[in-house]
């Protein structure tokens, strides 16, 4: 497995209403237990994954969102969230289950570019 | 430089808006699938004269084709085949799909 | 150069699917090397051997196959994600005792690693989302 590339994994959907954020979780979790270099960055309606208090216990669901903290175990510390989703849906860092570094989309703008694959959920 | 893809239409959902947030000037943003309706002239007009100045904007023939818009194409929007697609992701150094 | 294509539409539910194959048959065509197809999510269902379109209709999960078989080309689904959604080889069929396996001609089961391999081991990753 060669660790110099890097990656990104862009999160842009919501949480329960489709697979994409719990499969997209695995697919963060499998590239930090490699060592590979990696970023997850949530916008658009991928920042509700980071919201506190979810239980899908009533819709028959596991609560992804739990997992979430096993990204720091595993050494996931590039975590981003882009600043203009927050303020669009009235949230705000302190709404979030794990610390993120809130960055503006013209931040984002250069992150993207800096990468070497771009995973798009 | 990244090559964007976008396969929604704007009037679906916000992929495309979200693209042009934070697409680099110079970057190649190519319209595939429901995303050709933003390339004709529209309602919400995101594909206003200064977002055709700072970036290349490409449509994919066949999806514009199989859904009557060829001759409805906005001057500026440059027109792709599959062949075309493959040459963009050539010359752009990564691919980054918003759907 | 060489190229991964994910894909995480199912047949029929959107054009993902079919813009990949285009895609994927096109780059071949420019003289591109296909390291992986990687199907995700529901685009696991393009594996299945059991879809049964009319016949004047496009069928993708079998045009998928010949594109595979013809281009020796690796294609890998999701095991957990094939799992989940019914997409279950002899072996899946046999440990987990159903009735069947559609797991068409070409394809393997295998871990999400190998997504991550073909992103670190191509020049171009190309999403195709539904």
């Amino acid at each position: 497995m060669s660790h110099d590339k890097s990656i990104l994994i862009v999160n842009r959907k919501a949480p329960y209403g489709s697979a994409f954020a719990k499969e997209s979780l695995d697919v963060g979790l499998i590239a930090a237990a490699f060592g590979q270099k990696l970023g997850i960055l949530f916008m658009d309606d991928g920042v509700y994954q980071l919201l506190k208090h979810q239980d899908p216990s009533e819709i028959q669901q596991k609560n992804s969102s739990q997992t979430l903290p096993m990204l720091e175990m595993y050494d996931v510390k590039d975590i981003y969230v882009e600043a203009e989703s927050l303020q669009a849906r009235n949230l705000d860092a302190a709404d979030l289950l794990i610390p993120v570094e809130v960055i503006s989309s013209q931040a984002i703008s250069e992150l993207l570019e800096q990468q070497d694959i771009l995973l798009n959920f | 430089m990244i090559l964007h893809t976008v396969n929604k239409s704007p009037f679906q959902d916000n992929s495309l808006d979200s693209c042009l947030r934070v697409a680099q000037p110079d970057c190649g943003i190519l319209l595939i699938e429901d995303a050709v309706y933003a390339a004709t002239e529209t309602a919400n007009g995101l594909l206003t004269e200064q977002v055709l100045s700072l970036h290349k904007l490409y449509a994919l023939i066949p999806d514009l084709k199989a859904r009557g818009l060829l001759e409805r194409v906005k001057p500026g929007v440059e027109l792709v085949d599959y062949d075309g697609f493959v040459q963009l992701t050539e010359q752009y150094d990564t691919v980054q799909s918003w759907y | 150069m060489k190229y991964s294509l994910a894909i995480y539409g199912a047949p029929y539910a959107s054009q993902a699917a079919d813009t990949a194959l285009n895609f994927a048959n096109a780059a071949l065509s420019r003289g591109h090397k296909i390291y992986r197809l990687f199907f995700y999510l529901d685009g696991v269902h393009n594996a299945s051997n059991l879809a049964t379109p009319p016949q004047d209709e496009n069928d993708i999960p079998a045009r998928w196959r010949e594109f595979i078989e013809a281009h020796q080309i690796d294609a890998v689904v999701c095991i957990a994600a094939g799992l989940r959604r019914g997409v279950l080889d002899e072996v899946e069929q046999a440990r987990y005792e159903k009735t069947g396996n559609n797991l068409g001609k070409g394809f393997t089961l295998s871990g999400l690693g190998q997504l991550v391999d073909a992103a670190t081991h191509s020049d171009r990753l190309i999403s195709f989302g539904a």
